[in-house]
């Protein structure tokens, strides 16, 4: 079986290129079959809100591609119940991705004890 | 599996709290050494360090306390053999 690792996305998107890194290394790990996890946590919940508009900033918008990580076979999309809660924020605020699941902090915690890598940027 | 979390952020620290297990590893390294001076950084982890250059480095070592075990690089390295994986939560 090979490596399993969890993508901890933890900043908001746009003041670094963190997100949208993350995401092109979480999409570059599915082509190798690799058990993926992603996580939203602390500020790392804003990557997923639903209107970003960056090119206001004459910034890629990166947030449209969340929408396929699924189709890459990365179903296990792991969003931090407590940030939301401590930025005001709620599931309507998000992307429509069907395969977000909210959950706590435990859930979190016994993923990321279970994976071989789990990587932040 | 028991993971060494590798701090470098003092803000950074009570993020990845609420993810760290009781048996996991806690490592202040560069700025995050600082958190090992106060008693403000209390953790339920059994296993903190800190590492001892980057204390002198800012001349603050004789202010770390006792909950933190310092550390030289040479250990930093064993430490990150003891553990099943490091996790560097930037």
């Amino acid at each position: 079986m090979s490596k399993s690792i969890c993508i901890v996305f933890n900043k908001a998107p746009y003041g670094s290129q963190a997100g949208r890194e993350l995401l092109d290394i979480a999409l570059m790990a599915a082509a190798f079959d690799m058990p993926i996890t992603a996580i939203f946590t602390g500020q790392g919940v804003y990557q997923l809100i639903n209107n970003q508009q960056p090119d206001i900033l004459n910034i890629k918008n990166h947030s449209a591609t969340f929408k396929a990580l699924p189709l890459y076979d990365i179903e296990q999309i792991l969003v931090d119940q407590n940030a939301l809660h401590q930025f005001n924020l709620s599931q309507n605020d998000l992307l429509g991705i069907d395969e977000l699941q909210y959950v706590s902090a435990d859930v979190i915690k016994s993923r990321i004890a279970n994976s071989d890598f789990v990587l932040t940027l | 599996m028991n993971s060494l979390y590798i701090i470098n952020n003092p803000q950074k620290l009570s993020e990845a709290l609420p993810f760290i297990g009781e048996n996991d590893g806690i490592l202040l390294i560069e700025d995050a050494v600082v958190l090992a001076t106060s008693d403000s950084a209390q953790t339920h982890c059994k296993n903190q360090f800190a590492l001892e250059e980057d204390l002198i480095a800012r001349g603050v070592k004789d202010k770390s306390q006792a909950s933190w075990e310092l550390v030289d690089y040479p250990r930093f390295v064993e430490l990150t053999l003891t553990f099943d994986k490091s996790i560097t939560w930037l």
